[in-house]
């Protein structure tokens, strides 16, 4: 008996376990890292025969669901900051339609794709190996001297953003900031994320972390909630404009997600704040030198089709 | 204009109508029968794919070709190119007048024969194919090479010499046959075979037929309702999967509270 169905927008035929385990996998990293994983489940899907726009607009579909079953799980252990999310939702949104319309002058003048790689590869080393190292550093370090010196002066950075007016409290996030500062980054993250063609996760995590001084694990519950909302606004719009939603492809993706993102928000648990930074950061630098030996070795054959990440 | 020319006019208008709407799937001549089977295939939910058998019945000593073609339609690619030492897209291509699906089996006294390469199979095809866009230096000749790789990498572009074999023979004509195998990415539509009956490569009679291939079950309802109710089908899309989101970590939540 053979396990393939046929997707209809897709217009292809796949192997069930395939997508399920693909969709295990990657919401399992989602649920861990609080990450939507379109940076590398629609690469995967691509090998798996489904063209790229399908397979970009279907992931967006499965990361809702993911995200939901994510966020939920990570709510239930209080890692949900709900006003800091939104506040770098709504920069994300102003970024991301500021970004789609940058990214058209980039094509009008012929270099958008120079301009995305690039970006994609440095983004994704600068992010990795600074995680890496900041990480394996704390990792070294003894439980003493990682407790913070209290006589110490704070850094430039920490006096710039105490200097912008208007603070609030971030209770759940255990930070006082202006909500200046999140909606700006916020916006940066956007534009990032609609060059690259990727929700932004793996950009607002460190972002959240380095920039935002937030711990880890809220760091997780939040990115996730602000996945979700970004990726039910991708889905409508594909559906509406593209109709490049394969519902079928998406709901065999987001059944093995679902369950990969509750063992993924399990493990992040039990896993330490700078443990979970260094599996993020080896996951992001892999993907980096993949997408470095794409750039470097001739690829099979010479056109290709449009869409994708 | 008289009354007999505008009479002598509408029944000839009216026959052409008729022949056109009555194209049957096989078509008999003087000296040849093309049979396709099946002429019509459903995609479904199972579909990986499908056989075709073409046969055809064709003087004795003569050669074939069988040709099968997708509708044409134009093909927006980017074309790879080297940037600064790194590999990416330089460009975007459209390519017209390109079939959907290229599959041609001739006889095995046709596979070497030098005559056929200019009338039938890929040489032929780039004929009728235009390329605009990011051309490369090198000319349309190694963009046609790869977008013919491209194809054949996904199933829809074929040649396959010596695949029409004979098997039966009777005093004036020679049964041929050839299995197709068509792809599960094929596209939903009308396919047209094509027949060539060549003697000593000179081309004896063409004749045609047609198969078609639609959705149906639940892959036809769902494309149906994703082209036509798009906006319901992305709500029922993103309601599925909060649902199911939901579901799933309250099912996790309860079983890891045991």
């Amino acid at each position: 008996m053979s396990w393939s169905i046929y997707l209809p927008i897709a217009g292809n035929s796949v192997n069930v376990f395939l997508l399920l385990g693909l969709g295990g996998l990657v919401g399992f990293l989602s649920g861990l890292f609080g990450v939507g994983g379109g940076f590398l489940m629609t690469p995967l899907l691509m090998m798996a025969g489904i063209p790229p726009v399908v397979a970009a607009a279907s992931d967006s579909n499965q990361i809702v669901a993911a995200s939901t079953s994510a966020t939920y799980a990570h709510y239930r252990m209080g890692n949900v900051d709900f006003k800091m999310g939104l506040l770098l939702l709504i920069g994300g949104v102003v970024g991301g339609t500021f970004g789609v319309q940058l990214i058209k002058v980039l094509r009008s003048l012929g270099n958008a794709d120079f301009v995305i790689k690039i970006t994609y590869v440095v983004m994704l080393g600068v992010v990795g190996f600074y995680m890496f190292l900041e990480s394996l550093q704390n990792l070294r370090k003894s439980p003493a001297a990682t407790r913070p010196v209290e006589s110490a002066r704070p850094s430039l950075y920490a006096r710039a953003i105490r200097a912008l007016p208007w603070q609030m409290e971030f209770p759940k996030s255990g930070v006082t900031l202006s909500p200046l500062l999140p909606l700006i980054l916020g916006v940066f993250v956007g534009i990032l994320a609609a060059i690259m063609g990727v929700g932004g996760g793996f950009i607002m995590v460190p972002v959240m972390v380095y920039m935002l001084r937030m711990p880890m694990h809220v760091v997780v519950g939040t990115s996730l909630f602000q996945i979700l909302f970004t990726c039910i606004n991708v889905t409508i719009m594909q559906a509406v404009t593209n109709h490049t939603v394969d519902i079928i492809l998406a709901i065999l993706l987001l059944l093995g997600s679902t369950v990969g993102a509750q063992f993924g928000a399990r493990l992040s648990r039990r896993l330490k704040g700078d443990q979970l930074k260094i599996i993020l950061a080896s996951v992001v630098l892999l993907v980096m030198v993949q997408m470095l030996v794409g750039l470097i070795v001739s690829p099979h054959v010479m056109l290709a089709y449009k869409g994708g990440h | 204009m008289r009354a007999g020319t505008v009479y002598v006019w509408t029944v000839m208008l009216f026959g052409l109508f008729l022949q056109a709407v009555s194209t049957p799937n096989y078509v008999i001549a003087a000296g040849t029968a093309l049979r396709v089977e099946p002429n019509k295939l459903h995609v479904s939910e199972s579909f990986r794919g499908a056989l075709v058998t073409i046969s055809a019945d064709i003087p004795k000593g003569a050669g074939a070709i069988v040709e099968i073609e997708g509708a044409t339609h134009d093909d927006r690619l980017l074309r790879q190119g080297r940037r600064g030492g790194l590999w990416m897209s330089v460009g975007e291509v459209t390519v017209q007048g390109a079939p959907s699906v290229y599959l041609v089996e001739t006889t095995p006294d046709l596979a070497s024969h030098p005559d056929t390469g200019a009338q039938w199979g890929y040489e032929a095809l780039q004929k009728r194919m235009a390329f605009s866009g990011a051309i490369p230096e090198d000319g349309v000749g190694v963009l046609f090479e790869q977008f013919v790789r491209l194809k054949e990498s996904e199933g829809l572009y074929g040649l396959f010499p010596r695949s029409l074999k004979p098997t039966r023979a009777s005093e004036n004509h020679t049964t041929v046959e050839g299995e197709f195998v068509l792809p599960s990415n094929i596209a939903p539509g009308n396919y047209r075979v094509v027949l060539s009956v060549l003697n000593s490569g000179k081309l004896l009679e063409r004749q045609s037929a047609e198969f078609s291939i639609d959705m149906t079950g639940l892959p036809g309802f769902l494309a149906s309702l994703a082209y036509h109710h798009a906006a319901l089908y992305g709500l029922a899309a993103v309601v599925i999967a909060i649902v199911t989101g939901f579901v799933m970590g309250i099912l996790f939540t309860s079983k890891g509270s045991h």
